[in-house]
């Protein structure tokens, strides 16, 4: 049934995570009454944080990790590939069974489903791009060049991390810019011997505390970290950046947002007559019923995929291959960060060291490779890889490997073991037109939405860096000492391991550009077909870079914000 | 005989051992709710040749026998499960990821609590008792890990890193670990 009363706002928001807050907020702030639609359900800051501060023993699996096999993640076989699936988040994962996709290759999609969308269970590492990222793809030939630079983006990272707030230790890396930057955290006694000794036998490497979104000082009433150690169970002192804790509360004071929970976005409506993007079609999930509302501007932010879908699906007379998708690219160039290749080794000594409070961070070793260029180091690859990773001492989980029982055992595990350090890298990908997604012409979810199809798979390109990743994380530990050294890779082609998508970086499925016959979005991200349409996630994205991209996102997004309300008031849109 | 088995891997000493802690209540979810029915039916098989085993030798049930006795069967099965440990093995599922807390220790800690003579000249042991598909490897771990992230063992016989500013800090050996 379709409910006919026409409601009007001067901007629409698809999606309230983390590209979604930060549209709402710059929108509602800059004067416009903002429409947020999020398909999910409500999480109320605070009050549904049903899982922070318990103990393990709250739990009736003690806390662990949920593999596919487990009965437990029967309706969420997607989502319980990620490490991260465990009992204490489950309630901020998607259900699979009610929002399927189909892989034609292994493509593992990892989705929030409710307001704040995966800003409430992200990493919160948080690292800016330079012109080596931006200019890549002109320098290397791979994609299309961006039609922007760091300096276009720069003040915008400025104004998002003060926002947001970033702990991080300043390095005056070009490649790697520093940020605004609260109070780093410390590293341990085993990180300190690992930098020391990389940054000894590997002159212009570097080894540093990790930038993320947690806050080390107060902003407002969000609190300094208090060091509880599980981000990802929602923090109700408002200490890392979530849409709850940060971009929705300033949205909301100023008493223009309407954020509407249950509402999956269908389709964006184009009037043919007036040849422009008037509103957007939506499902009230808990009725079945269809709405329509209409906007001026509207900012598609339902996560990369989730707003590819919505173009795609959004086909009329002018657009029959979806919403500014004249140009075709849109569901190609899919990429990802490929991970899960790594080392780890055993750190000698220091058994009169240990750590106190639990840190929701660790160590960043930046890009080391092709700094002048994505191929200046003429390697079997272009572009490059950074590595995050932590040292500790092994817990009583060490028992569990090793022979022995009985008093032994106990009295063995009751002291903290020796020192383990691992790191893992994280690789950019290339854009090839064949890593694509597109609707599927015959099944659709229960609203009668087609399903995403997506074939992805790894080139060339990432399958040489990653035996380099490889080695090169094995060698530095190896040169600063540390011992039993084990280099790994979880990749296994065409199977589960280190598959596309597990990386949790999917972007660039509507690409910006120069040229709007290769590109669907211009340098402001508005779609160069239906320039009052914004599309402000990782659909945006031209290049994949290796840093961890959501703080790219949250200054493209504010940016955009900026741009569209600039439009409005000079009557452009 | 789940208790009595978890508790001869964590016994009671100054704190509590597994039987204080409900371990057995914790593998009893762990096998209802969470392990896959191929894992439950292992779990399951490897306690009944245990017990036929105790009943073989010693004309009694598993969970009758005395602490002597069961530290005699746990150590046979402990020392068939890591059997073949020192060949080179892949490493475990989930301990891929950096995180220290999941790393397993690569060492090799004998514990000096090998078979009795009398054990070692019984019979061949059931391959299904031996290397890292054990039942005996499933019970430890369910034991080890229910009764670490036990109240008692978070508590009493570890204890809970405080939330405080994270700091590197010094350390006594003696001190306990952070559950
Ligand atoms: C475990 C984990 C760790 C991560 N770690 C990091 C990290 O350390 N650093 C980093 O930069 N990134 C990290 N990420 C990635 C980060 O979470 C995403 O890049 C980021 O959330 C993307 O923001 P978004 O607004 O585009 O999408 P989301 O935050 O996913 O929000 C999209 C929202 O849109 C809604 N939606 C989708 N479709 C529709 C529709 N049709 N109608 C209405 N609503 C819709 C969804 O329900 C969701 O709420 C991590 C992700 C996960 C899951």
């Amino acid at each position: 049934m379709l409910i006919q009363q026409r409601e009007e706002y001067d901007a629409i928001v698809v999606g309230s995570g983390i590209s979604g807050g930060w549209a709402a907020k710059e929108l509602c702030e800059k004067g416009l009454r903002t429409l947020v639609l999020e398909r999910g359900r409500n999480v109320e800051h605070q009050k549904d944080y049903i899982t922070e501060h318990k103990r393990d023993y709250e739990f009736p699996m003690r806390q662990r990790r949920i593999p596919p096999e487990s009965p437990l993640a029967k309706d969420y076989q997607i989502q319980a590939r990620t490490g991260q699936f465990v009992e204490a988040a489950v309630h901020f994962f998607q259900k699979d069974s009610e929002h399927p996709y189909i892989e034609e290759k292994p493509f593992t999609w990892i989705q929030g489903n409710q307001v704040g969308g995966r800003s409430l269970i992200w990493g919160r590492q948080t690292y800016r791009w330079s012109d080596l990222d931006f200019e890549a793809n002109l320098k290397d030939g791979y994609g299309v060049d961006w039609p922007i630079r760091y300096r276009d983006i720069e003040p915008w990272y400025s104004y998002v991390e003060r926002f947001a707030g970033i702990t991080g230790e300043k390095l005056g890396l070009p490649y790697l810019p520093d940020g605004e930057f609260q109070k780093p955290m410390e590293l341990n006694a085993g990180e300190k011997f690992v930098k020391a000794g990389i940054e000894r036998a590997f002159p212009g490497r570097h080894v540093t505390i990790g930038r993320c979104a947690v806050l080390t000082e107060a902003i407002g009433d969000r609190q300094p970290c208090h060091y509880c150690g599980p981000c990802y169970r929602g923090c109700s002192t408002g200490s890392y950046f979530s849409s709850q804790s940060s971009t929705l509360p300033a949205a909301r004071k100023t008493g223009r947002l309407t954020l509407r929970a249950n509402s999956l976005a269908h389709s964006v409506i184009y009037d043919e007559t007036q040849d422009r993007a008037t509103g957007v079609r939506f499902v009230d999930t808990s009725t079945g019923e269809t709405h329509e509302v209409f906007a001026k501007v509207i900012f598609l932010c339902a996560s990369t995929l989730g707003t590819t879908r919505l173009m795609l699906n959004s086909k009329t007379p002018r657009f029959p291959n979806g919403l500014g998708n004249s140009s075709g690219v849109v569901g190609h160039y899919l990429m990802d960060h490929h991970f899960m290749v790594g080392a780890r080794g055993e750190v000698p000594g220091l058994m009169d060291r240990y750590y106190e409070g639990n840190r929701p961070n660790g160590f960043y070793i930046p890009r080391f490779r092709n700094l002048a260029g994505p191929r200046s180091d003429r390697l079997k690859f272009s572009r490059g890889y950074g590595y995050q990773g932590g040292a500790g001492r092994a817990g009583w989980g060490r028992g569990i490997g090793e022979e022995g029982f009985g008093v032994e055992l106990k009295k063995k595990l009751h002291d903290p073991g020796p020192w383990g350090v691992g790191m893992l890298a994280f690789g950019e990908a290339l854009p090839v037109k064949e890593n694509r997604v597109w609707l599927d012409p015959q099944q659709t979810d229960k609203w009668g939405i087609p399903l995403l199809r997506i074939s992805c798979e790894w080139t060339q390109n990432e399958m040489a860096m990653r035996q380099d990743m490889r080695e090169q994380a094995g060698e530095m530990l190896e040169a600063a000492g540390v011992q039993n050294v084990n280099s790994w890779d979880a990749n296994a082609p065409g199977d589960l391991g280190a598959e596309p998508g597990l990386g949790i970086h999917e972007m660039g499925t509507a690409r910006m550009g120069r040229d709007p016959k290769t590109s669907a979005l211009n340098a402001n991200n508005q779609l160069h077909d239906a320039p009052n349409v914004y599309v402000t996630d990782g659909a945006c994205m031209t290049s994949s870079a290796c840093q961890n991209p959501s703080i790219t996102y949250m200054a493209l997004t504010a940016r955009a914000a900026d741009h569209a309300v600039r439009e409005l008031q000079r009557r452009n849109l | 005989m789940v208790v009595a088995i978890a508790d001869t891997i964590i016994p009671e000493t100054e704190t509590p051992g597994a039987r204080a802690a409900q371990v057995d209540q914790f593998v009893d979810t762990l096998l209802s709710d969470h392990f896959s029915a191929e894992d439950k039916e292992r779990f399951l098989a490897g306690l009944t040749r245990l017990e036929a085993r105790a009943r073989r030798t010693h004309q009694k049930g598993f969970a009758e026998l005395t602490p002597a006795q069961h530290t005699q069967m746990v150590g046979e099965l402990d020392r068939l499960a890591f059997q073949e440990q020192t060949l080179a093995e892949k490493p475990a599922e989930g301990t891929t990821a950096p995180s220290p807390r999941s790393q397993e220790s690569d060492v090799q800690v004998g514990q000096g609590v090998g078979a009795t003579p009398a054990e070692a000249a019984s019979p061949q042991p059931d391959a299904a008792d031996v290397g890292r598909e054990s039942f005996f490897r499933m019970m430890k771990e369910l034991t080890i890990v229910g009764y670490y992230t036990s109240e008692v063992g978070q508590t009493q016989e570890l204890r809970v890193n405080p939330m405080k500013p994270y700091r590197d800090i010094p350390y006594t050996a003696g001190t306990p670990s952070w559950a």
